[in-house]
């Protein structure tokens, strides 16, 4: 689970065509996308859906797609079940619903998960020190992401010492004595954290991070002609379902 | 290079210096060892040196400290770094970056130096550590010894003059040392001055100019590195083997007639159901014995201890403790185990609330933990919190409150790595008692001379299985075989044996 | 003293000076050097030996070599800020000044029972800066008072104070002259009230004329002021007026510097984007720097050195020691001075030197043993500032044979018409004046051709490995602001932060594994107030850790961008940002989130916030059609809620917890 995290936001894929995008280029999409979701009506909704459905089988994510349409169709179902026939209570509109339900919120999931995947770490915040975020922001999104990975390890560590010494060892544990997960695991772990924080800051300030004045960055964000292509064909797909929408 | 006059250093907090007078020089282009037995001052001068310690640790610092004829006094901590690179022990704490290159050209990022810049220095500093392989690969899937020399690419690319070492060795195998050994052979070709502070001496014993020994905060010893050959001396600071493996002394352990407490039947198992690490173990272990359990890192040595212990479950064959096969649910908390890490274990406030912390079936209670804490000389912190006590209480700390599950059998992890000689004398009797109140203890360790002092059995273990078993007179032809201190440099593959 | 001057000037009737213009050919130089930091050539050495026991040596044993003392205070202050300044920006108060001159006290009594300042006469007294005029009159005087008595200043010492017109009123000056003040270089830069404006200075030259004035009455006896030329825009015509005021007023002491751009001041950015007038080009500069010599000299005024000129009362003395190889001791933040062989420098750094004096030391940061060669080439260069050069009479020992190390340059600068040969020594012509910098600049970089390998003493490390040439003297006032400071932040609170980020992360993680796998995440609320939970108790820690103002919303914009890494979700992104801002503020207003109570609310506010915009989606894609749905998501914020405020509390306790560990200090 930590290598896939690992692999997932530091590990480069030179084949994917969506990595070289600005990761600003990819935030500006979403939000547009978003927006688009937000504010659409049900033919809008379905265009955006085959969309955001291409993209997504280009971006390998086809199983992620697969699963969150069926998740919704599945709610959709339930809650024709439960509500419509058991509760008897009416939905004025189911089949804006099913709409809303699997077409919106297929698109909006699987946006956020193609931005999520194709964006690693590091360009991440190459772009958001391009957009000028103060150094406050991002050194500490760099040490977050980066110790995610090793208190995970350390969780799974203390777990076993705990399994070990026989402390909250039993899944009924979990109900009968939270507390004690409370006393051993959270504090350790906190405490840790803390000490880890504290090696990390020494480590930093004989590295010279706290310099004042400006860092420069390697490989600064830029925006190419991929990033201005993809704008303007999502802004002409928009417009042109917005037109379509008036015809229906 | 360096020069530092009468430095004496006070933490906050502490009526007693840590340092007291210290004067060193340190020429140009120099390696200088700076060792000393635990808790002496060494990592302190360190941080003096490169301003830690009166600057993020916080305390009162006299004297004088000169790194390149400039006086570091009164600067700020990235100004001295300019000057300054430190490489720090624990590897896992010293990255920001998920990647490798991304971690080397971060800290050039931030010293401002334009692409160019960066480019050269990231390509010569991959090329000096000899790292050009690993350049785009993960951090977190590297070995130990990977991660060092990734910590120690990202220090060299920023070009100070002055390189510090806190125990590199710390958490390396010999293989990985004996890399070490050819990149600090390198740097030292390229003029750089390096210091390192370590308990393992003997991989410097080619490429040290200088020794520095403090003990107590005073600077006892400066000069050739010859001295180190004197076993007296050795002895008397409490330092580690340099040129020789120690004697092994006849057990006292009379013959055992126990039954076995523990038994293991072609034990097989791993992570995931087709990956297997541990092939066709068997051996049994008798009450009131030690064996040591010896290898290269990766070949399952930690991954037996945890199938032992229950955190693992086995794919084929048995375990039985005192006479019964156990399934692993049932096996957790009979067998006892203290990791390399101790604070990892510690979860009470108070060091005697450790002990009483689950009270087991089995385990005791009240004033028998009192008895225990004696027993383990740490009575007088028996209200301290565990978090705070020293790598040794705490390695006591974590023996006893095992100890306090009343188990039949444990297993040390790694206990003595980056211990001095004294320590590592005091573990080994110890262990000693254990075995005398009737426990069998497993002790996994690369250390030679804890296995010298108390381990009856060697057991060798390559590629998941137990491929020798050695008795104790056979130990110093099976060290000479393993440790060939003549060997010239370059046939790595004839060094298979681990120190320390 | 000086020789008939080649002048070109002939008056004509109605008594205006005409001067032909002068041409100069032959470039022998490819630009103008204007400052004497330009001339230091002399300081680059290779850092060997430990200086400092040298200096601790003669301050100690009161051993200098030369007896001619001068001290110089710095006062690293401004009341207002000049747009050609390099200076670091933090507008000084007369608070904060004053603050600083108890510092310089008691650094100046740290020397008071020295050998070295017991067994010398101290000849002269300079206090520079910033603005040291910014001082509050008792405090001006009192420092002046204390300093005089620790140096032995005597009334025949020089003691001169750097001042800006709009700090001087009558009473000060009264103060000033009483305390010993001699003298006072204004700064006047020019007597043109919208160039005066456009450059950022105050007073206007009615306002000149009155405090000159008052300043004579007051009993101030040398009254010096500082002019520019070269200003963008500016012409010929335009700076002779400025002279011509300058005689006027009859001043003792003129300083003439032509306008430098320094980098990073507003100045430059202003030529850069041509906002403001470009500067003027080399001929006119030249031409309006030998104007200035023909105006001054004609009208009685001696040039004493590259940039000033003098009348029979301005002995210019303490610049006048320092170019004749004297001591200066240097007290103050970034001061410099000289000590015999060495060359000092006090902390750079506001903070540093505070740290400094309050622990019983003086400022002293740095200093560098000049060798032989080196010291023969600073009195080289400060004889030439003075306009002429002597072989004889400049420092040197028996090793060392000044005639054949100086004689190319010597003969170059004859053969170029910049010097000219008299019995005695050589002097700089008319031509030589004004390139006077240059010339002693060349002269000082014989000692550069032969280290090569060699730092500058005082270069700070920074400016040597990034590339960014900042001054010498530009201060730091606390943290630089690049738009990209820490804004009070330090490295360890933004480890914190960040580890913290990671833990609650973390810890959210697991919980919600363990509830799903045990089933009860199916129950309404329950996650809710269990991820909640988990969340806050973490945060709230961190906040104990780290109890400023902003710690919240950097960490929620942390979190959210995590949140987007991991997932793209905008919506949770934003709530947690909005969530964590607006804490934030209402933890501030609400008495700070040092205090637990805020700190709780805070952290409702934040949890409410993410759950509500989280729950958004239920509200885009329809399913509030359904009337149970608004009851579950009100209940979720609810328990969400209800987590941030069970997280709080279980927070205190569990801090109370650990900070027997010592992790809280």
């Amino acid at each position: 689970m930590i290598r896939s995290f690992t692999q997932r936001l530091g590990q480069r894929n030179p084949n994917c065509v969506f990595e070289q995008l600005d990761p600003r280029c990819k935030l500006l999409i979403v939000l547009i996308v978003t927006i688009a979701i937000v504010f659409s009506n049900s033919l809008m909704s379905s265009g955006l859906f085959i969309a955001v459905g291409i993209v997504a089988l280009f971006s390998r994510l086809t199983k992620a797609l697969l699963f969150t349409s069926s998740f919704w169709v599945l709610l959709w179902c339930i809650f024709m079940l439960l509500f419509h026939i058991v509760m008897r209570q009416a939905i004025s509109a189911p089949r804006a619903m099913f709409t809303a339900m699997v077409f919106k919120g297929t698109a909006l999931i699987m946006t956020g998960l193609w931005f999520a995947v194709t964006t690693k770490l590091r360009d991440f915040t190459s772009a958001l020190e391009a957009w000028r975020i103060p150094k406050i922001i991002i050194l500490p999104l760099t040490i977050a992401v980066r110790f995610i990975p090793t208190l995970f390890h350390e969780s799974l560590v203390i777990r076993d010492s705990m399994k070990l010494r026989r402390i909250a060892h039993r899944k009924r544990d979990l109900l009968k004595q939270p507390h004690l997960i409370g006393h051993s695991y959270l504090a350790l772990i906190t405490i840790r954290s803390l000490k880890m924080a504290d090696e990390l800051a020494a480590v930093a300030e004989t590295r010279g991070l706290a310099r004042p004045g400006k860092s420069k960055i390697f490989k600064p964000a830029q925006f190419k002609r991929n990033d201005y292509l993809s704008l303007s064909m999502l802004l002409v797909l928009i417009i042109v379902l917005i037109i379509a929408s008036y015809f229906v | 290079m360096l020069k530092i006059d009468d430095l004496t250093f006070t933490y906050t907090g502490h009526k007693l210096p840590a340092l007291e007078s210290i004067n060193l020089e340190v020429a140009p282009g120099k390696l200088v060892l700076v060792t000393g037995p635990s808790g002496s001052g060494k990592s302190t001068l360190l941080h003096c040196i490169n301003g830690l310690a009166q600057i993020h640790y916080g305390g009162k610092l006299e004297g004088d400290i000169h790194v390149a004829g400039r006086d570091t006094s009164g600067k700020p901590l990235w100004q001295i770094s300019e000057l300054i690179g430190t490489v720090f022990q624990n590897p896992n704490t010293q990255f920001f970056q998920l990647t490798v290159a991304d971690e080397i050209t971060f800290g050039l990022e931030y010293a401002g130096f334009d692409n160019k810049t960066i480019k050269d220095r990231f390509r010569k500093a991959l090329a000096d550590v000899e790292i050009e392989h690993l350049r785009n690969r993960d951090l977190f899937t590297l070995s130990s010894g990977e991660k060092q020399k990734v910590a120690l690419a990202s220090i060299i690319a920023m070009d100070q003059p002055l390189l510090l070492m806190d125990e590199p060795t710390a958490n390396l195998d010999i293989v990985s040392i004996h890399e070490l050994i050819k990149v600090l052979q390198k740097l030292k070709n390229q003029g750089r001055t390096i210091i390192i502070s370590e308990h393992r001496l003997w991989y410097l014993r080619e490429l040290a100019d200088q020794v520095v020994v403090i003990k107590d905060g005073k600077l006892i010893y400066d000069s050739e590195p010859d001295i180190l050959n004197c076993s007296e001396f050795r002895d008397e600071i409490g330092l580690r083997i340099w040129n020789e493996p120690g004697e092994v002394t006849k057990s006292y352990v009379p013959q055992n007639n126990n039954s076995p407490i523990l038994d293991i039947t072609n034990l097989s198992g791993g992570v995931g159901k087709n990956k297997q690490i541990i092939k066709n173990v068997s051996l049994s272990l008798k009450a009131g014995n030690c064996i040591a359990l010896m290898g290269h890192n990766g070949t399952g040595k930690t991954m037996l201890s945890r199938i032992l212990t229950g955190l693992q479950k086995q794919h084929k064959g048995t375990v039985s403790i005192e006479g019964k096969i156990l399934k692993p649910k049932h096996r957790i908390g009979k067998i006892g185990c203290v990791t390399q890490h101790a604070e990892q274990q510690l979860f009470s406030d108070t060091v005697l609330g450790e002990l009483l912390l689950k009270p087991n079936i089995n385990s005791i209670e009240g004033d028998c933990s009192e008895e225990i804490l004696r027993q383990y000389d740490l009575i007088a912190l028996k209200d301290r919190h565990p978090q705070t006590l020293s790598g040794g209480e705490k390695q006591r700390l974590a023996i006893a409150a095992s100890m306090a599950m009343n188990p039949g059998i444990i297993i040390l992890d790694e206990p003595t790595s980056g211990m001095d000689m004294l320590r590592m004398r005091n573990l080994s009797q110890q262990i000693k008692k254990l075995c005398d109140k009737g426990l069998a203890v497993i002790v996994i360790t690369h250390d030679i001379e804890l296995v010298s002092l108390c381990c009856d059995q060697i057991l060798w273990i390559e590629n998941g299985t137990i491929a020798k078993n050695i008795e104790r007179q056979q130990y110093i032809k099976f060290f000479n075989e393993l440790i060939k201190f003549n060997t010239q440099e370059g046939n790595e593959n004839e060094i298979h044996g681990c120190l320390l | 003293m000086k020789k008939a001057m080649n002048t070109n000037s002939s008056l004509t009737n109605n008594g205006t000076h005409h001067y032909q213009e002068i041409k100069y050919s032959g470039a022998v130089f490819e630009s103008r050097l204007r400052s004497h930091m330009d001339t230091y050539g002399w300081s680059q050495v290779s850092p060997t030996g430990y200086p400092k026991k040298v200096w601790l040596d003669i301050i100690k044993n009161g051993k200098s070599e030369t007896n001619r003392r001068t001290a110089y205070i710095h006062v690293p202050f401004c009341g207002t800020l000049c747009t050609f300044c390099n200076f670091q920006r933090k507008p000084g108060t007369p608070a904060m000044a004053a603050d600083y001159a108890q510092l310089i006290k008691k650094e100046l009594q740290w020397y008071q029972n020295s050998a070295y300042v017991l067994q010398g006469r101290f000849e002269a007294l300079y206090m520079g800066g910033g603005t040291p005029s910014l001082l509050p009159t008792d405090t001006l005087a009192g420092l002046i008072n204390i300093a005089r008595q620790i140096l032995g200043l005597d009334e025949s010492s020089e003691i001169t104070i750097e001042s800006t017109i709009h700090d001087l009123d009558e009473e000060k000056l009264r103060a000033m002259a009483q305390a010993g003040v001699t003298r006072i270089s204004l700064g006047v830069q020019s007597f043109n009230t919208s160039i005066r404006r456009q450059l950022g200075r105050l007073s206007d030259k009615q306002t000149i004329y009155k405090t000159i004035e008052t300043a004579r009455d007051a009993g101030i006896k040398t009254i010096s002021a500082d002019i520019l030329y070269r200003l963008p825009g500016q012409s010929v015509r335009e700076f002779q007026n400025d002279l011509d005021c300058a005689v006027e007023l009859n001043l003792d002491g003129i300083s003439l510097y032509p306008l430098i751009a320094m980098t990073g001041t507003p100045l430059e950015k202003g030529l850069k984007t041509n906002k403001i007038a470009q500067l003027p080009n080399l001929s006119i500069e030249m031409e309006q720097c030998k104007m200035a010599r023909n105006i001054l000299i004609t009208s009685g005024y001696k040039q004493d050195t590259s940039t000033h000129f003098i009348k029979e009362d301005d002995r210019n003395l303490y610049a006048n020691v320092r170019l004749d190889d004297g001591d200066c001791l240097p007290i103050g933040c970034s001061a410099g001075g000289y000590l015999g062989p060495l060359v000092l420098m006090n902390a750079m750094d506001k903070q540093m030197y505070q740290v400094q004096i309050s622990g019983g030391k003086t400022g002293y940061m740095a200093s560098v043993n000049l060798p032989a060669k080196n010291r023969l080439l600073r009195s080289v260069t400060g004889q030439l500032q003075r306009g002429f050069l002597n072989t004889k009479t400049i420092w040197q020992n028996d090793s060392l044979e000044p005639e054949k190390i100086l004689k190319e340059r010597i003969d170059k600068y004859l053969d170029k018409g910049f010097l000219t040969k008299t019995t005695e020594q050589y002097e700089l012509t008319d031509d030589g004046w004004c390139w006077s910098y240059n010339i002693a600049a060349d002269f000082a970089n014989i000692a550069k051709s032969e280290n090569s390998n060699s730092s500058s003493a005082f270069a700070m490390p920074s400016s040597n490995i990034s590339g960014n040439k900042t001054h010498p003297h530009a201060l730091k006032y606390g943290k630089k602001k690049n738009g990209k400071g820490m804004r009070g932040f330090t490295i360890k609170d933004i480890s914190v932060l960040g580890v913290m980020c990671a833990l609650v992360i973390v810890v959210q993680f697991i919980f919600a594994m363990i509830f799903h796998i045990t089933g009860i995440a199916l129950i309404p609320g329950v996650m809710q107030f269990v991820m909640s939970f988990a969340s806050c108790i973490i945060l709230f820690i961190a906040l104990k850790k780290v109890p400023k103002a902003g710690a919240l919303s950097i960490m929620t914009a942390v979190y959210s961008m995590i949140t987007m890494l991991l997932s793209g979700s905008i919506l949770m992104g934003f709530g947690l940002i909005i969530g964590g801002v607006m804490g934030d503020i209402t933890a501030k207003t609400i008495g700070g989130i040092q205090k637990t109570i805020p700190l709780i609310i805070a952290l409702v506010i934040y949890r409410t916030s993410q759950t509500t915009f989280s729950k958004l989606y239920a509200f885009i894609t329809e399913m509030t059609q359904v009337q149970l749905v608004w009851y579950l998501i009100l209940f979720s914020i609810f328990a969400s809620a209800a987590g941030a405020v069970a997280g709080g509390l279980a927070g205190i306790k569990l801090t109370k917890k650990i900070t027997k560990a010592g992790v809280m200090a």
